[in-house]
């Protein structure tokens, strides 16, 4: 089906980009503004089918993971790297705390790198500026490899602390300029943490940020 | 001036795909079949070939196969220009051997340097 949802895709978001990008001459600030309308709905749309298309095929139970060895270091920083032109943009101060005993971990690398930029892009979208942004990677007791991004953003009510899991739930009623993203990211982000036998949580204090952490069992 | 063969059967991803090409300087030849696609690359000989992968009658992993086997067309660069996304689609176009690979929807900046590339590596 995928490939049926993005075939029209190809030329809405191509012919608008081709006129965006003034292949074939000038345009006036009207149809400049409408074609970026076109290409970023386009774009957006995109987004949805793929991640509609993501869990559609976890809740048929044929998302397979595609298991490797890799060091989790290296992985949250890739993630991080992805994440900071957009902090540094709105003055968010983005860090960084391994434990040393993390290092190997068994996953699917992909999957764990979106989990995380999934975590790491709500917590910029939902920190005015001028916040911070604290990524935290441990080892539990029980052997469980957790990692966790913690935001001093808006913060979510305790009543709607279980919603945000859910598909197109947006808690409170915030004015956010970085008005992005498909409603779907952080209910697949649950499923991917799923998929790997972890767990999903989330602490937060209304006005004071977020903390979102994931956990799955390690292994090497 | 570099001659781009655009295989593809989507009569507006045939436009947009020539009208970027032409826009760019390259000369575009066309085939909306993988048949007419080999038959073309063999008969011309285009620097590059742009290949959708499904396609009616032979796909574009058996069009691309057949004009690998050619000799008169075996070192000319082919780029898999496909909707199909999947990581099995793209293991296959990969195990295929293809130069390069190109999702659709378009990213334009991806889709212009990938084509440059490999029309200037071209021998």
């Amino acid at each position: 089906m995928s490939h049926e949802l993005r075939t029209p895709l190809n030329a809405i978001i191509g012919f608008s980009e081709v006129l965006i990008e003034r292949m074939f001459g000038e345009l006036n600030e009207k149809q400049d503004d409408y074609l970026k309308d076109i290409f970023s709905s386009g774009k957006h749309l995109l987004a949805l089918i793929n991640d509609i298309l993501d869990l559609s095929k976890i809740e048929a139970g044929c998302m397979e993971l595609e298991l490797s060895t890799f060091e989790v270091p290296a992985a949250i920083s890739n993630a991080m790297i992805l994440i900071r032109e957009r902090a540094t943009q709105h003055g968010i101060d983005l860090v960084c705390h391994l434990a040393p005993e993390v290092g190997e971990q068994r996953a699917d690398e992909r999957k764990f790198k979106q989990i995380l930029l999934n975590f790491l892009s709500n917590a910029v979208k939902f920190t005015p500026d001028g916040g911070k942004l604290e990524v935290r990677a441990t080892v539990e007791e029980d052997n469980l490899l957790s990692v966790s991004v913690s935001d001093t953003g808006i913060g979510i009510a305790p009543e709607d602390q279980a919603a945000v899991f859910e598909e197109f739930r947006q808690v409170g009623h915030h004015y956010t300029n970085k008005n992005e993203g498909t409603g779907l990211g952080l209910a697949l982000t649950k499923r991917f943490v799923e998929l790997h036998g972890g767990a999903l949580s989330v602490r937060s204090v209304l006005g004071e940020g977020s903390t979102f952490t994931f956990t799955i069992p390690r292994q090497v | 001036m570099k001659v781009v063969l655009i295989v593809e059967d989507n009569e507006k991803n045939m436009k947009l795909a020539r009208d970027i090409l032409q826009a760019k300087g390259y000369t575009t030849l066309e085939a909306v079949t993988g048949e007419e696609g080999v038959q073309v690359a063999i008969a011309q000989t285009p620097d590059l070939v742009l290949m959708d992968i499904q396609l009616l009658g032979i796909n574009g992993i058996e069009a691309f196969k057949q004009i690998r086997a050619n000799p008169s067309t075996q070192t000319i660069p082919v780029i898999a220009f496909t909707a199909s996304v999947t990581p099995t689609d793209r293991s296959q176009v990969t195990a295929a051997g293809f130069d390069a690979f190109l999702s659709k929807p378009i990213d334009l900046k991806e889709f212009v340097a990938t084509i440059k590339r490999l029309t200037e590596t071209a021998v």
